[in-house]
């Protein structure tokens, strides 16, 4: 074997074994709602370690009729929730989904889901490059 | 939505005067709040409620509304967990109360169970538009109610999240965004107990 073509094995083998470019969702929670109310948020990291700015177009879970993609601003004290079409996650970089800020808002959760006795839940996530990342999401009174 | 935009410049007039007071005016003469705030009245599941009732004892209220996801929660357990902070027995000495500002949709007893999941000491009020809107007015507090066109939730309410501190004769002494890290919320209470 000629040391070029050693080489070149080397280096094939090298790319094979780099870990795969992607991306992913960690520290998922969803706000305990309270007894009664029909609405509550959900947090997390979205990651994405790809070399594409990625945007999250849509989320599904057991709990809630509908999930939406929220923000607040807060504009000289005020508070404004507002709605997004997208969420965008750039390439090699993190969006943090947390209170007063970026959130998943579950709208008319549905009976018996999310109550006293729920431990745990799922979210999945669809992303604008076909990607759906499902994670199991905690429940919790949130950071106090 | 010329009353909203009235509640809004009133409200944006009395953060300016606010802030020209503490400028010129940081000790000498009167509170820079001594022309807000004032008597109101509301809806309490118990009747009307107007100012009077507080008196007696210093006073924390906070305007937001029911269905708010996370603003409000928030607000609502960072007062319990820091006057939890200064001095446990603390709560029996002032008044809590949680003023919505969504008069479509929270009524008195909506409002009440709402408070009830914090403490079962907390004054949960609701008013008609009115109500709401001179209340507001009085004490610099902006509210306005926003369309979310695809969303769900059809509207929300952007409103001005902060405490307004009430001494024990009803007069507004002063105000706090954020309980924890501003020293003076202790300190101004404490002043304002016996
Ligand atoms: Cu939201």
């Amino acid at each position: 074997m000629n040391s070029k073509f050693r080489a070149l094995t080397f280096i094939l083998f090298m790319a094979f074994l780099r870990p795969a470019l992607s991306q992913s969702v960690e520290n998922a929670w969803v706000r305990r709602p309270l007894p009664g109310m029909k609405l509550t948020g959900a947090y997390m990291v979205i990651k994405n370690d790809t070399n594409k700015d990625i945007s999250l177009l849509e989320i599904q879970g057991p709990d809630a009729e509908y999930y939406e993609i929220h923000t607040h601003e807060n504009i000289d004290g005020v508070m404004k929730m507002r709605q997004l079409k997208k969420l965008k996650i750039p390439a090699m970089d993190k969006v943090m989904l947390k209170p007063k800020s970026f959130h998943i808002m579950l709208i008319q959760i549905k009976k018996g889901r999310l109550t006293k006795q729920a431990k745990k839940t799922e979210l999945t996530l669809i992303f604008d490059n076909k990607v759906k990342l499902t994670t199991e999401t905690k429940l919790s009174k949130g950071p106090l | 939505m010329t009353t909203v935009l009235a509640v809004a410049i009133g409200g944006a007039v009395a953060i300016l005067k606010l802030q020209w007071h503490k400028r010129n005016d940081p000790t000498h003469g009167k509170s820079p709040y001594s022309h807000m705030g004032g008597d109101f009245k509301l809806q309490h599941k118990s009747g009307t409620y107007t100012l009077e009732k507080l008196k007696g004892k210093p006073s924390l209220l906070y305007f937001g509304f029911t269905s708010c996801p996370d603003i409000c929660p928030m607000a609502l357990s960072s007062l319990m967990r820091n006057l939890d902070r200064i001095d446990p027995a603390i709560h029996k000495k002032i008044n809590k109360v949680f003023i919505s500002v969504d008069y479509k949709r929270d009524d008195n007893e909506k409002v009440s169970e709402y408070v009830n999941h914090f403490a079962s000491d907390i004054i949960g009020l609701s008013g008609t538009k009115k109500e709401i809107e001179k209340v507001t007015k009085n004490y610099g507090v902006y509210f306005s109610f926003e369309e979310m066109k695809d969303s769900k939730l059809e509207y929300t309410v952007d409103h001005t999240s902060r405490f307004f501190l009430l001494n024990s004769r009803g007069g507004l002494v002063a105000s706090f965004t954020d309980l924890k890290n501003d020293p003076l919320f202790k300190e101004q209470l404490l002043k304002e107990l016996p």
